[in-house]
Formats: structure tokens, C-alpha cells, sequence
């Protein structure tokens, strides 16, 4: 059994991982919210940085979905129960999911600088460029959503992430 | 080790779906391009414009501008340079130019105001149903509320 001063010593270390882990995922998703608010904008950014932020977006994806992997299952397996929570977020994540992969990678098959400029020729095709066109917007009516149903971790998360700096600074003034 | 193991699943995922894609494109590709006019349409047609290497970056609805992308220095056929935005294609021009110009800065307020939108709309709807969930509940707690004594104040710390 552990002592009380230990078990103190525990909660506070798993407590300061829990708000590492917050940080992480609070700047990682606004780096991933503002790289697709950029990647969709196209006539801003031209075709190049287009190209390569959607390629980016695509490898970003992959961690972000990674790093959520246990509310994915978690989530899952209470969508057999008829009070279980998050169904709404669940469906629009999977939309998402689809959405944003269709996406990248048609937006991969129909790449004119990105992948010449590493000596790949994608075929292409309007069927890709349509899906492109399609799940882009799709995506972009999605990820607002996404963001929202998440708005009282993000004001939590976000509030403390704004004034802890203040406090030390406080502090140490 | 953990997370290794989990982003090789989600990258298997991610596999499927794209597998699924390109199934779609495989037996299916009418259901998706079926009935689109425009600018496609000339980059597969066109002879002149296969030839001289154009692509239509943009697919327009047969109104819209299109957007031609050229090899350096090439020019679109004078049939295709009607009502067209030519791009000349420069493999790691990045175009950071563009984002310094006015005229370019539309592009982007649009998205942003597209996504403060629908976040604004999501977000009054989950108060408003928070809101509504909490007044139903709280009006339950209050029917089922025993008259009087201590029980009723102990029901009341709970609401």
C-alpha cells in the first residue's frame, strides 16, 4: 500500500501529465485548424503551398488520430449503450475521417508541383478532382463543427493556458 | 511502443478508406463526374489543350473563370484564352507573393468567416440544449420532490 506522501508525489506527476497532454493537444489541433483554414484557402496561398500544407495536414492527421486513439475506442464501445454520450461527435468525426482522407488524397493524385517536384507523376483525372473539390468542402463544413462540439474543453483548456502565464509572471514580479 | 502500435492502426485505417476511393473510382466514376460541364471537360476533349500541356487546376461550373496552369513560359491556345486566370507553373515556387496581396486576402476571410460561422451556430445550439436539458431536469428533481422536511432539503442541495 502506498504511504500518503507517495500516493500525494503519484497524483501530482499523473496530474502534470494530464496538463502537458492538454497543452499538447490544445496547440496541435489550433496548428492543425489554422494549416486547413490555410490549405483550403487556395487562391491565397497559390498551388504550391497548397500542395505541400494538404500533404502535411495529411501526415498531422495521422498523429492527431493517434493521439485521440482512446476516446476513439472508448467512444465506440459506448455506442452500443442507448444513454451513451458523444454519438453526435462520434458520427461527425467519422464523417470527417472519410471526408479529409478522400480529400488529401485525391488532392495527392492530382498534384501538379508537389509530387512532380519529388519525381512522381500522378495520374489524375476529373473523377479526383472532383472528389477534391467534393470533400473539400464537405471538410470544411465538418471541421467548424468538430471544433465546436469540443468549445468547453477548448475555453477550459484555453482560459487556463492564458492566465497561468499571467500568475507566474505575477509571481515572479 | 504504445503509440507506434496505434498510429499503424490508424494508419491502416486511413489505408481502407483511401482503398475505398479508389474502389469507387474503379467501378463507379460516373456517380461523382457525371453530369459536371466545364472546365474539365476541356483538359480531357480538348486536343489543343492536351497538347500544349494545359491542366485545369479549378473545375468551373461552365460561368466561373477557369484556371489554366502552363508550363513557363507557354501561352493557352487563343480558343481557350477567353474568360480564363493562366498560372504558369514553377516546381517550388511556393507563391508567397500571393499572400502579401490584397487582392488575394478575400480567399482566406472567406474560409475564416465560413468556419466562425458554422462554430458560432454549433455553439449556440449546445447552450441552448444544455440549457433545455438542465430546465427539464431541474423541473423532474422539482415534481418528484417530497413535501416538506428534511428529505425535501437534501433535494434541494441536489438541483
Amino acid at each position: 500500500m502506498l504511504k500518503p506522501m507517495a500516493t500525494k508525489t503519484v497524483t501530482t506527476q499523473a496530474r502534470r501529465n494530464a496538463v502537458a497532454r492538454a497543452r499538447i493537444d490544445f496547440w496541435f489541433d489550433t496548428a492543425l485548424l489554422l494549416g486547413f483554414t490555410l490549405a483550403y484557402s487556395y487562391g491565397f496561398t497559390g498551388i504550391a503551398i497548397h500542395e505541400w500544407l494538404g500533404i502535411g495536414l495529411g501526415i498531422a492527421l495521422l498523429f492527431h488520430l493517434t493521439l485521440h486513439w482512446d476516446w476513439v475506442v472508448r467512444t465506440s464501445v459506448k455506442l452500443i449503450d442507448p444513454h451513451g454520450r458523444d454519438k453526435l461527435i462520434w458520427l461527425v468525426n467519422l464523417l470527417l475521417l472519410f471526408a479529409m482522407t478522400f480529400c488529401i488524397a485525391s488532392g495527392i493524385l492530382i498534384s501538379r508541383v508537389a509530387l512532380p517536384f519529388i519525381g512522381l507523376y500522378p495520374l489524375g483525372g476529373p473523377f479526383w478532382s472532383r472528389l477534391h473539390v467534393l470533400t473539400a468542402e464537405i471538410t470544411l463544413g465538418l471541421v467548424p463543427v468538430h471544433v465546436a462540439l469540443r468549445w468547453r474543453w477548448i475555453m477550459g483548456v484555453g482560459s487556463r493556458l492564458v492566465t497561468r502565464p499571467r500568475r507566474t509572471a505575477g509571481r515572479s514580479g | 511502443m504504445k503509440f507506434l502500435r496505434r498510429f499503424a492502426v490508424v494508419t491502416l485505417i486511413v489505408a481502407v478508406v483511401t482503398g475505398i476511393g479508389l474502389a469507387w473510382n474503379h467501378f463507379d466514376p460516373s456517380s461523382l463526374i457525371g453530369g459536371i460541364p466545364g472546365a474539365n471537360h476541356v483538359s480531357l476533349r480538348d486536343p489543343a489543350a492536351r497538347k500544349n500541356g494545359i491542366e485545369v487546376l479549378r473545375p468551373g461550373n461552365g460561368h466561373d473563370r477557369r484556371i489554366l496552369a502552363l508550363p513557363p513560359d507557354a501561352s493557352p491556345p487563343r480558343h481557350l484564352a477567353r474568360n480564363v486566370i493562366v498560372v504558369h507553373l514553377r516546381p517550388m515556387d511556393l507563391g508567397l507573393n500571393s499572400m502579401f496581396e490584397r487582392v488575394d486576402w478575400p480567399f482566406l476571410t472567406h474560409t475564416v468567416v465560413i468556419e466562425a460561422g458554422v462554430m458560432a451556430i454549433v455553439v449556440f445550439l449546445a447552450r441552448v440544449r444544455r440549457r433545455a436539458r438542465r430546465a427539464w431536469r431541474t423541473r423532474r428533481l422539482a415534481s418528484a420532490e417530497p413535501a416538506g422536511g428534511v428529505r425535501s432539503a437534501l433535494w434541494r442541495t441536489r438541483v
